[in-house]
C-alpha cells in the first residue's frame, strides 16, 4: 500500500503538468518480469495514468484473481504461486484499469521449485544387512524430490512436503561407517538441501542374561537383554518359540519377567528367546530348566487326625505331580489333585507330643520338601483324659509312650488290665557261658523294660525283686541270676504264697542268704543252723518287725510301744526249718549233699541234713519233729502266709514301689483287703487295687515318689518314644545315679522303705540314694540321652527341633511329653527364657527338653 | 555298702559273734570317752590347722572276733567257740600291746600290722558295740537291763552304729552332730564339713549341717559356658528355685542345687594350683573311696576347710 501511495502522488504530479491535453488512459505494471519459487510471494505494483479511477483488476494467465493451479493474486497485486508448478512454468500477470478496460499491462513470472530443507533423519543409524526405512523430514519436498545418498539420487518416496521415505539394504559398511544424505528438488529452480549424516552400524546383537538358569516353579525370574548397534532396544520375548509364552511353559512379559507355569511341563527344559523388534534376525536364546516348586502346606483336613486309617486332604502351594507325603513317620499314598491340593491315605499311630509331622516331598527335578506341618493326633476314643492315662502308665509301666497313652485312652483301664494279664511275658536269653557277667542280664532287663509289651508284669516283678532281694554282689554271673529274674516275671501275676516258695527254694537266694547247704545243728561243734534266710524272710520279705493293723499302722502295747512280731527265738526256730537244702543237681550228675553250684531249678532236700527237732513258729504253731525238709518248709511258709501282717506289709511295699511313698492308712487298708481276699495273696488283685485306687490317681502335695534311677531312665526314654537299636547301655547310667541294676547294696535293697527326707517326717525311700553325686548323674543322664550318648537306643527329636521356631508350642509339646501337659507356669517361663536365649533350633529343643527332664517336677512322679 | 574284702566275712558272722559279745560301751560314748572330740576340735600348736576324721563303716561286714585273736593261753578258748571258723594260730600276725600282751591279727591284715608294731600309729578299740547302758551277760540274759531295739535286726543295728541311739528316736548321726559343733571352724567356706563318699549316710546327718555326698565325678555335664549352656543353666537355676509347696519336689531340687554348688566349689578347688595326688591307691572299691577322700583333702586349702569328716 505504501508503494501504491507513492506512485499515486507521482501520477498526480504528472497529471497536473499535462492538464492541457486529455490523454488516453495508460497503465503500467511493475515489475514486468519476476522469478518466483513456490512458497514465495511477489507484490506487483501498477500505475494508472490519466484516469481518476485508479482501481485495477488483476489476472493470472487471463484469469482474474488467478487459480489454484496458476497461483492467485489479490486486489493489491500480491501473487502467490501454486503449490505445484504448472506444466508451463511461465505465467502472465496482467493488470487492467477499471477506467479503461481495453488497456492492460502484463508481467511474466517464471515459477521455480522451492529449495528443500532437511531437518531430521529417522532413524539416523541403520545396520549392515538390515533393510532400512528412513524417514527424511524437512520442508519444501516435492513428489519429484530425491534423496541424495552420498550425492547420488536414490529411490525416494514422497510422503508429504515435509516428509520423504527411503528404503533399502546395506550389505557392506562404507569407509567411515556413514553416508551423507541430502534432498534435491528438480528444475525448474533445481535446488539441494543441506546434508545429514546417516550412521551405518554393524548388525544388531541381542544378548540375554542370565544364562542357563534353573528356576523353581512358584517364583519369577527376571531376564535382562542388551541390544547393541541400534537405538531401538526393544525386543520380543519368546518361550519355546511362543511369543510371550503361555500357561503351559510359563509366561514372559515385555520386560523379560518370566512367570513359570503352576505345573511342571512335560519337558521342563525350556528355551527363552529375545528377538530385536527392529531385526528379527537379531536374537539370543538361553536355556531354562524348570524345577519343581518348594511345596508348602497351609491346612490339613481332618485336623486333629484320629489314630488308625486316615484320608487327608492337604492344601497348600507348589505341590508337584509325583509328590510324596510322610505323616507321623510313615508314608502315605498320595493322589495329586492340583498344585494346591493333594489327597492322601494311610495309617497314623500315636505321636510324640501328640503331634504328627506332615512333610510333603516334591520329586526331581529340584526335589524339595515342605516345612513340617503339625497335625494333632488323637485316639479314637478318650475313655480317660490324656493326663490321667499318662499318670496311670507312669505308675503301671516303665513310662508312658505316645502309643501306650493313646491305647489306654481307647480301651480304658479294665480292658488294659485284662490285656496286660494276658500278655506273653518277656524272656531272658539263656546264658552264653558260665563266665558271662551280669551286665548282659542288666541289658536284657532294660531292653525288656524299654520294649516289652508286658509292662505291668515287669514293673511288678521289679517291685517284688526289691522286696525279696538278691544281689549280684554275691552271684555276679549271668547264669547265677537269670533264673531268679525269670521267677520274678512269672511270679508277678501269681500268688504271693507261690512266690514265697519259689524265692525260698531259689538257688540264687540260697547263696545270697546262706540257705544253700545250710546244715542241721551240730551241738558238738557249737554250730547252729544259719539264721540269715529265716531272719530276712520274716523281717523283709513277709511280715516285718512290728505287728501291724490291716491298714499298715503299727499296733501298740499298753505303753504305747510297738509290738515285736517275733523274737530272736522265733528266728532260730525258722532257721531250723530251712536246713537240709542244696543246689539242684546239674543234669547228668548224681545228686549229693552239697551239690556243685547249679542255678537252674529249685534247691533239693537231703533229709539227713535237715534239722529233725520240732519247731515253734509264729503264733505258737509247732511243727512236729521228724518232718521232711519239704514238709517243714511248706508248713512254715503257710504259717507266715496266714499272718495278719502279710497283707499290709506287702501291700505297703508294693504301693511305695508303684505309686506313692507315703500311702494313707486308708489306701493301705484298701489294698490289704484286696490282698486278703477273695483269693488271699492274689497279686493281680493287689496290683489292680494299688493302681486303681483314688489315692494313686489324685495328686496331693504329700504323695508321689522320686523316680528311682532305673525307672527314671526308662521313663525318660519311653516318653521320647525310644527306639531300641541295640543293647541299651543304661546300666552304667543308673549305677551312676545310685542304682546299680541287679546289685542292690545288700538284702536291704537300694534304699530303706522307711527312709525319710532329712529334716522332715516325709517317708521317701528313693531319696536315700539321692545325693550330690547321684543328683548330678541324673541331670547328666538327661544330657546324655538328648545328645545321643546312650548306646543302643535312638530317640528322634525332630518334632521338637521343628517346633523350636515356635517357643510356646515347643514348651507345650514338652509339657505333654514329660509332664502330662501340666508344666507349672513358672517353669514354662524359665524354659521359654532359655529357648529365646539361643537361635539354633537343635540347641533350643535340647535345652528345653533338658530343663524339663532335669526338673524336680519330672524327677518326682506325682 | 557291702565291701568285699578278704578278711571280712559275711554279715552273719558279725551278727552271730560280734553283737553277742558286746561288753562295753556305745560307739558315740566311746568317741567321747576316748577324748577324741576335744582332740578333733583343738588346734594343734604348730603347722597347718587341719584335721580330718575318716570313718570306714563296714556295715557289719567284719567278723571282729577274727580281726584280733588271742594267742597263747587264750587260743584254745577261742578255737573251742569258733570251731571251723577259727584261724590257725600259726597264720596269725603277732602284735604286742603296750602292756606286753600278745594278740594275733588276721593274716589278711599284713599291711596294717607295721602301723601298729613299728610306726605306732594304729590304735585298736576292741569289744565295742551298741548298748543302752553297761550290761552284764547275766543282765542281758534275764532282761534286767534295757537293750537296743531290734538288737538282731541287721538294718536297725547299722542305724544304731551311725546314730548312737540304741533306743531309736534319733534322726541325726554322731558324725553329723560333731559337724554341727565344728562347722564354724570352716567359716567362711560354704563347703560342707561332712562328706559321704558312698552316699547318704545317717552317720553324717546333723541337726544344723547337711553332709554332701561325693562319689567319683561331681560335674554337671554340658556346663561349658557357651551361650547355649549359660542360657540353659540360668533357667535350670530358676527352675530349681521354684517353690512348689511339695516336699518331695523341694527336696529333689535342693539336692541338685546343692550338688551344683558343691561341684562348682570342687571344680574351682581342683583348678587351683594345688598339685595332684601322686600316691597310688588300690583299685578296689575301698581303695577308690580312699582316693576320693584324699583328693578332697588335697584341695582343702582351696576349699577353705579346717575340719572335715568323711564317711565311707
Amino acid at each position: 500500500m505504501k508503494h501504491i501511495y507513492f506512485y499515486s502522488t507521482f501520477a498526480l504530479l504528472l497529471t497536473n503538468s499535462l492538464s492541457a491535453v486529455i490523454p488516453a488512459v495508460t497503465i503500467q505494471i511493475s515489475p514486468t518480469s519476476a522469478t518466483l519459487r513456490v512458497g514465495q510471494t511477489r507484490d506487483f505494483n501498477t500505475y494508472v495514468a490519466n484516469a481518476a479511477d485508479k482501481t485495477v483488476a488483476w489476472f493470472v494467465n487471463n484469469i482474474e484473481g488467478g487459480s489454484a493451479a496458476l497461483g492467485t493474486i489479490d486486489k493489491d497485486g500480491i501473487y502467490k504461486p501454486p503449490i505445484t508448478i504448472p506444466t508451463a512454468n511461465v505465467i502472465v500477470i496482467k493488470v487492467v484499469p477499471t477506467a479503461d478496460k481495453t488497456k492492460s499491462s502484463t508481467a511474466t513470472v517464471t515459477l521455480e521449485n522451492p529449495i528443500p530443507t532437511f531437518t531430521k533423519l529417522t532413524p539416523n543409524q541403520i545396520n549392515q544387512g538390515l533393510a532400512y526405512s528412513i524417514d527424511v523430514e524437512g520442508t519444501n519436498f516435492l513428489p519429484t524430490s530425491k534423496v541424495l545418498w552420498d550425492d547420488t539420487p536414490i529411490t525416494t518416496t514422497f510422503v508429504s512436503s515435509t516428509k520423504l521415505t527411503i528404503k533399502g539394504l546395506i550389505n557392506a559398511i562404507p569407509t567411515g561407517g556413514h553416508a551423507t544424505l541430502a534432498v534435491s528438488n528438480p528444475n525448474p529452480g533445481a535446488a539441494k538441501s543441506s546434508t545429514r549424516t546417516l550412521s551405518i552400524l554393524p548388525p544388531i546383537v541381542v544378548t540375554v542374561t542370565p544364562d542357563n538358569r534353573s528356576q523353581r516353579l512358584g517364583s519369577n525370574l527376571d531376564f535382562n537383554v542388551s541390544v547393541t548397534n541400534n537405538a531401538d532396544k526393544t525386543v520380543d520375548w519368546l518361550v519355546n518359540s511362543i511369543k510371550g509364552g503361555d500357561a503351559t511353559v510359563g509366561k514372559i512379559d515385555a520386560n523379560g519377567l518370566y512367570t513359570p507355569p503352576t505345573v511342571l511341563p512335560a519337558n521342563p527344559k525350556l528355551v527363552i528367546m529375545a528377538v530385536s523388534r527392529v531385526d528379527p534376525k537379531a536374537t539370543d536364546t538361553t536355556n531354562l530348566s524348570l524345577l519343581n516348586p518348594t511345596p508348602t502346606v497351609t491346612s490339613v483336613t481332618p485336623n486333629p487326625a484320629k489314630i488308625g486309617p486316615i484320608a487327608l486332604t492337604i492344601d497348600g502351594t507348589g505341590f508337584a505331580k509325583g509328590a510324596t507325603a510322610e505323616f507321623g513317620g510313615a508314608n502315605l499314598v498320595v493322589t495329586w489333585q492340583s498344585a494346591t491340593r493333594l489327597t492322601a491315605t494311610g495309617t497314623i499311630g500315636a505321636q510324640t507330643a501328640g503331634l504328627a509331622r506332615l512333610t510333603i516331598h516334591n520329586p526331581e527335578p529340584g526335589a524339595s520338601s515342605a516345612k513340617a506341618f503339625f497335625v494333632p493326633v488323637k485316639p479314637n476314643k478318650e475313655l480317660l483324659t490324656y493326663s490321667n492315662a499318662a499318670r496311670f502308665l507312669e505308675q503301671a509301666t516303665w513310662g508312658p509312650t505316645p502309643a501306650s497313652i493313646a491305647h489306654l485312652q481307647e480301651i480304658g483301664i479294665d480292658a488294659w488290665f485284662s490285656e496286660q494279664f494276658a500278655t506273653t511275658p518277656s524272656t531272658f536269653p539263656d546264658p552264653l557261658s558260665m563266665g558271662q557277667g551280669l551286665s548282659a542280664l542288666q541289658t536284657a532287663f532294660l531292653k525288656n523294660a524299654l520294649t516289652g509289651n508286658d509292662q505291668l508284669r515287669q514293673r511288678v516283678a521289679f517291685a517284688l525283686g526289691q522286696i525279696c532281694v538278691v544281689s549280684g554282689n554275691k552271684t555276679d554271673n549271668y547264669h547265677e541270676m537269670v533264673g531268679y529274674q525269670r521267677m520274678l516275671y512269672t511270679g508277678a501275676f501269681g500268688n504271693y504264697r507261690q512266690l514265697m516258695r519259689d524265692v525260698t527254694l531259689s538257688p540264687t537266694m540260697g547263696v545270697f542268704l546262706d540257705m544253700v547247704n545250710n546244715d542241721k545243728a551240730d551241738p558238738r561243734k557249737n554250730i547252729v543252723p544259719n539264721e540269715n534266710y529265716a531272719r530276712e524272710l520274716l523281717q523283709l520279705f513277709t511280715i516285718g518287725l512290728f505287728e501291724l493293723n490291716t491298714d499298715g499302722t503299727r499296733k501298740v502295747d499298753f505303753l504305747n510301744q510297738p509290738i515285736s512280731t517275733y523274737s530272736e527265738t522265733t528266728v532260730k526256730e525258722f532257721a531250723k526249718v530251712f536246713t537240709g537244702w542244696t543246689f539242684p543237681s546239674e543234669p547228668g550228675f548224681q545228686s549229693k549233699w552239697k551239690n556243685d553250684a547249679y542255678y537252674f531249678g529249685d534247691m533239693v532236700p537231703f533229709e539227713e541234713h535237715h534239722e529233725p527237732s520240732a519247731k515253734t513258729l509264729l503264733g505258737g504253731q509247732i511243727l512236729p519233729p521228724g518232718q521232711t525238709a519239704a514238709q517243714d518248709m511248706t508248713a512254715a511258709l503257710d504259717n507266715i502266709f496266714k499272718h495278719a501282717n502279710l497283707a499290709p506289709f506287702v501291700s505297703t511295699r508294693l504301693i511305695q514301689h508303684l505309686t506313692v511313698s507315703n500311702p494313707s492308712a486308708a489306701y493301705v487298708g484298701r489294698v490289704a483287703a484286696a490282698f486278703n481276699g477273695p483269693v488271699r495273696g492274689d497279686l493281680k488283685a493287689v496290683v489292680k487295687a494299688i493302681l486303681t485306687d483314688v489315692e494313686a490317681a489324685t495328686p496331693n502335695p504329700s504323695n508321689g515318689h522320686l523316680r528311682e534311677p532305673v525307672l527314671f531312665s526308662t521313663t525318660l526314654l519311653r516318653n521320647l518314644n525310644v527306639n531300641v537299636t541295640g543293647e541299651p547301655s543304661l546300666a552304667r547310667e543308673t549305677e551312676a545315679m545310685g542304682q546299680k541294676l541287679l546289685f542292690p547294696a545288700s538284702v536291704f535293697n537300694y534304699y530303706s522303705p522307711f527312709y525319710k527326707i532329712i529334716g522332715t517326717a516325709v517317708t521317701a525311700p528313693e531319696y536315700q540314694i539321692l545325693n550330690a553325686s547321684t543328683a548330678l548323674a541324673r541331670a547328666n543322664f538327661v544330657y546324655h540321652a538328648l545328645n545321643g550318648r546312650v548306646g543302643g537306643v535312638a530317640i528322634n527329636l525332630i518334632t521338637f527341633e521343628e517346633l523350636a521356631a515356635y517357643p510356646d508350642q515347643l514348651v507345650d509339646a514338652i509339657s505333654n511329653t514329660f509332664l502330662r501337659g501340666q508344666m507349672p507356669a513358672g517353669m514354662k517361663t524359665s524354659i521359654l527364657a532359655a529357648i529365646n536365649g539361643v537361635t539354633d533350633n537343635r540347641t533350643r529343643a535340647r535345652n528345653a527338653l533338658y530343663l524339663a527332664g532335669v526338673s524336680s517336677q519330672y524327677q518326682v512322679e506325682r | 555298702m557291702n565291701i568285699r574284702h578278704p578278711f571280712l566275712r559275711s554279715r552273719r558272722d558279725f551278727m552271730r559273734f560280734g553283737c553277742r559279745t558286746i561288753s562295753t560301751v556305745g560307739a558315740a560314748a566311746a568317741f567321747g570317752q576316748l577324748g577324741m572330740l576335744p582332740a578333733f576340735a583343738q588346734a594343734p600348736p604348730t603347722t597347718e590347722d587341719y584335721k580330718a576324721l575318716v570313718c570306714i563303716f563296714l556295715f557289719g561286714g567284719s567278723d571282729s572276733n577274727n580281726v584280733i585273736v588271742p594267742v597263747g593261753a587264750g587260743y584254745n578258748a577261742y578255737q573251742t567257740v569258733r570251731q571251723n571258723l577259727a584261724i590257725p594260730q600259726a597264720s596269725l600276725l603277732p602284735v604286742t600291746t603296750k602292756a606286753n600282751q600278745t594278740y594275733g591279727l588276721h593274716p589278711s591284715l599284713a599291711a596294717l600290722a607295721p602301723f601298729y608294731n613299728t610306726d605306732k600309729r594304729l590304735a585298736l578299740v576292741a569289744n565295742v558295740g551298741t548298748l543302752v547302758s553297761p550290761t552284764t551277760k547275766a543282765e542281758f540274759q534275764t532282761g534286767a537291763k534295757p537293750v537296743p531295739i531290734n538288737l538282731f535286726s541287721h538294718s536297725d543295728q547299722q542305724q544304731q552304729w551311725q546314730n548312737a541311739a540304741p533306743r531309736g528316736g534319733q534322726t541325726t548321726g554322731w558324725g553329723g552332730r560333731i559337724a554341727d559343733r565344728i562347722q564354724l571352724m570352716n567359716a567362711p567356706s560354704n563347703f560342707p564339713a561332712s562328706v559321704g563318699i558312698t552316699g547318704n549316710a545317717l552317720q553324717l546327718i546333723g541337726a544344723t549341717t547337711q553332709p554332701s555326698a561325693i562319689n567319683g565325678n561331681i560335674t554337671l555335664e554340658g556346663a561349658d559356658h557357651t551361650p547355649a549352656s549359660d542360657a540353659r543353666n540360668a533357667a535350670l537355676d530358676q527352675i530349681l528355685s521354684l517353690e512348689s509347696g511339695v516336699t518331695l519336689i523341694q527336696a529333689a531340687s535342693g539336692a541338685l542345687k546343692g550338688a551344683i554348688d558343691v561341684a562348682k566349689l570342687v571344680d574351682g578347688a581342683v583348678n587351683s594350683s594345688t598339685p595332684a595326688i601322686t600316691a597310688q591307691f588300690p583299685t578296689t572299691e575301698l581303695g577308690n573311696q580312699m582316693a576320693q577322700v584324699a583328693k578332697i583333702i588335697q584341695v582343702r586349702k582351696a576349699l577353705g576347710m579346717k575340719r572335715q569328716i568323711f564317711f565311707c
